[in-house]
């Protein structure tokens, strides 16, 4: 896949570009390396930098243990019937000639081992872009695929079950060979990194990409491909919670513990059992993090310029204010225990929102990408799981690598972490992720967990205090000139209100005691303000963007105004007033004024043919 | 704004309550009107201004019917007008308002200009600020 393509499918559609991350990385069950290229993800990848050797030695000196033999392969062996025979600790090598050549190799081994199968070709010169397939004891079935690791090299980990004879296969992505397509072939048990064994706690999926506990311990799963949300219980049982038409990449529970969602039409969808409803609009969709006061954060994009930003948002998703974001693509969001907000970019920088900047913890990087989600613990420590890789690392609280493999995912590419809530909603140690792979039919998601014995702290959770939920939905439109009320209601109708931030439209005012905002609007725009509620207990916020228009006059009526046969209302006249001279009165100058904003008189008056 | 068709008339009709708005520059480019005869007379609205340039004049104009106006000025400001009561019309112009010759109007061969009068009821500068009248004349004339 080309840099460009992919960074548009990580922007836009982080499904798609997930599966796709399936297609080129992930070990998978029961499929061919055929079969993958019907995503047409599968494309010879070659648009990142290839790991030097000095760096995949440094990579993997802390896990592999040293590869004692050679064993060259053997002709024929196309099939796993004619397998050269090889052992854990070999590295055997061959070379893939000619055209089209496939070859087989069987091994031994033991139940319980940690299996990698790592390709070195490409990265030594070979013209070879291997694929690598493990098949299960009878040859046939497919127990792991991968097309690329880093580089364009392969790379397979899995986690043996059974004892017995195992096989996998070497052949060129795109069907070539000849004398320049050597290759070799470790073959490693390797020691399981701590996070290891990893087992399924849920099953069923397709794409389950999102994951969010709520307060007693459920598990919801949205599911991007079956456009629906599941709700695990804390025993494992499931059952359909709701379902969404757009989205699903992201989640959250938000302040007043609804489920949210944010969909491609733009909108901050609320998913409950009984229906959906719409939260707001006009949102750039993207990975969602509650705030500690109940705000709400996401990383999106300006449309207009396609740079990724992160927006901030009230508790009901009312635009608050947007900051850019040096990365390509935001992956996810998180919020420290300290109260920091932290994301993560598809090329794997790790950034920080400090003092209203984002900045860089660790530069990006196309090498080894991408990151797909992130989780803190409550000491401040952080995991982070690139899909690509498939694998999850260890951050410290100041974004020091603690372990760079704290575990590696065998059950498909991985998108997203979350810890796991008891029943009191306090944090966990227990973390989950979601994969996904391919199946013999169908794409075969799975939320997994990690070793809970290497978990070194519960999960973080961001608690946010009871806040006074604003229940005003929007404000109605005015209109210049014209006399506008409307009324700002919230849960407890015993409220006192104010403006914490922003500007009414001129001409308007809030009543404190009523919630009323009243006047007659003297400007036409789009005014953004924050509404404050506050009860003797509780206080809360939401953003408002009041609208206010021009009412619509001809020209005609506006000229028999002013030669003294009109009838235009009195609102009319003030609002032609309010654009022209504002003196209390309707005057020639206010027409010329109208006129002008009709774009028949020229201020200054030029020529006119 | 202008409408080049009823310019190549150079007078300007009125239908019944439409007001049509008149530009001069185009007016002058026109010629004269081959159906304009001997026995009319032409008046002028003059008017005398303290200032360089207005923006805008409302005035009326009592003496008779006033079926048609074409705008003396170059570039030629917009004219509007309505009959007001019998004998009287009512003119707003925007454009270019300085002292001089701001309209002109056609009137019967036997029409005398002093049955004709004309008063300021407003001025807008340039900037739409209404501007007090004094200082200003405004007269029909018969040139």
């Amino acid at each position: 896949m080309r840099r460009g393509s992919l960074f548009c499918l990580a922007r836009y559609r982080p499904a798609i570009f997930l599966v796709g991350l399936v297609a080129m990385a992930a070990p998978s069950r029961g499929a061919s390396p055929q079969s993958q290229s019907r995503l047409a993800l599968t494309q010879r990848a070659s648009w990142w930098h290839s790991p030097s050797k000095a760096e995949l030695a440094n990579r993997t000196r802390d896990v592999l243990p040293a590869v004692a033999v050679d064993v060259p392969e053997t002709e024929p062996n196309n099939s796993a019937a004619t397998a050269t025979a090889a052992s854990i600790g070999d590295r055997v090598t061959g070379n893939i000639s000619p055209v089209g050549d496939v070859d087989y190799y069987v091994f031994t081994v033991p139940a319980g081992t940690i299996l990698e199968l790592e390709v070195e070709a490409s990265r030594v010169g070979s013209l070879l872009d291997a694929t690598l397939e493990l098949f299960d004891k009878d040859g046939v079935t497919s127990l792991a695929f991968n097309d690329d690791a880093g580089s364009l090299d392969s790379r397979i980990r899995f986690q043996i079950e059974s004892e017995g004879d195992y096989f996998f296969a070497i052949r060129d992505l795109g069907g070539g060979g000849g004398s320049g397509y050597p290759y070799s072939v470790d073959i490693s048990a390797i020691p399981p990194p701590p996070g290891n064994p990893i087992t399924t706690f849920a099953s069923g999926f397709q794409v389950p990409i999102a994951l969010a506990f709520d307060s007693v311990g459920n598990l919801f799963v949205a599911d991007a491909a079956m456009g629906r949300i599941t709700r695990v219980a804390p025993d494992g049982s499931s059952s359909l919670f709701g379902n969404f038409v757009q989205g699903g990449e992201w989640m959250t529970f938000d302040a007043f513990g609804d489920l949210i969602v944010p969909s491609y039409d733009g909108t901050l969808q609320i998913i409950t059992d009984t229906g959906n409803d719409t939260l707001a609009t006009g949102i750039n969709p993207g990975p969602i993090a509650l705030g500690p006061d109940g705000d709400l954060w996401m990383g999106s994009y300006d449309m207009t310029t396609g740079f990724p930003t992160l927006s901030h948002h009230d508790p009901y998703g009312g635009l608050i204010e947007v900051f850019p974001v040096p990365t390509t693509s935001l992956a996810a969001l998180a919020f420290a225990p300290s109260g920091e907000l932290y994301m993560v970019g598809f090329d794997n920088s790790i950034m920080k929102l400090s003092n209203s900047v984002v900045e860089t913890l660790v530069p990006g990087s196309f090498e080894n990408c991408c990151f797909t989600g992130m989780a803190f613990d409550e000491d401040g420590s952080f995991y982070v799981v690139n899909g690509f890789l498939g694998e999850v690392s260890l951050y410290g609280p100041d974004g020091t690598l603690l372990d760079e493999v704290f575990a590696f995912i065998d059950t498909g590419t991985p998108s997203t972490l979350a810890f796991g809530r008891d029943a009191s909603g306090m944090g966990t140690a227990r973390l989950f992720a979601s994969t996904t792979t391919f199946g013999p039919s169908q794409l075969v998601g799975r939320v997994v967990e990690f070793n809970p014995a290497a978990i070194r702290a519960p999960g973080h959770v961001v608690n946010v205090g009871a806040l006074l939920r604003i229940t005003k939905n929007r404000l109605r439109v005015g209109v210049i000139g014209q006399e506008y009320a409307d009324t700002l209601t919230a849960a407890d109708p015993a409220v006192t209100w104010s403006v914490a931030g922003g500007t009414l439209p001129p001409g308007l005012s809030l009543d404190g005691a009523t919630g009323v905002v009243s006047g007659v609007p003297m400007e036409s725009g789009a005014f953004r303000f924050q509404a404050r509620a506050e009860s003797p207990s509780l206080a809360g916020e939401r953003a408002y963007e009041l609208v206010i228009e021009e009412p619509v006059l001809s020209m005609t009526d506006v000229i028999d105004e002013i030669l003294g046969i009109g009838l235009l209302s009195p609102s009319e006249l003030l609002y032609l007033d309010l654009i022209g001279n504002r003196n209390d009165e309707f005057d020639i100058g206010d027409v010329r004024a109208f006129l002008q904003r009709m774009g028949t008189v020229n201020s200054p008056e030029v020529p006119r043919d | 704004m202008i409408d080049h068709r009823r310019c190549a008339g150079t007078w300007i009709k009125r239908w019944s309550s439409i007001y049509l708005v008149v530009g001069c520059g185009a007016l002058l480019a026109c010629g004269g009107d081959p159906t304009e005869t001997e026995e009319n007379k032409v008046f002028v609205v003059s008017l005398t201004s303290p200032n360089p340039s207005d923006g805008a004049i409302l005035f009326s104009i009592s003496g008779g019917v006033i079926e048609e106006f074409r705008t003396l000025a170059t570039p030629g400001p917009q004219v509007h007008f309505r009959s007001t009561g019998p004998g009287t019309t009512r003119v707003a112009m925007f454009g270019s308002i300085a002292t001089g010759g701001l309209v002109s109007f056609e009137v019967s061969s036997g029409a005398r200009v002093q049955d004709y009068s004309a008063e300021i009821l407003q001025i807008a500068d340039r900037d739409n600020v209404l501007r007090s009248i004094s200082g200003y004349a405004i007269e029909v004339i018969d040139p």
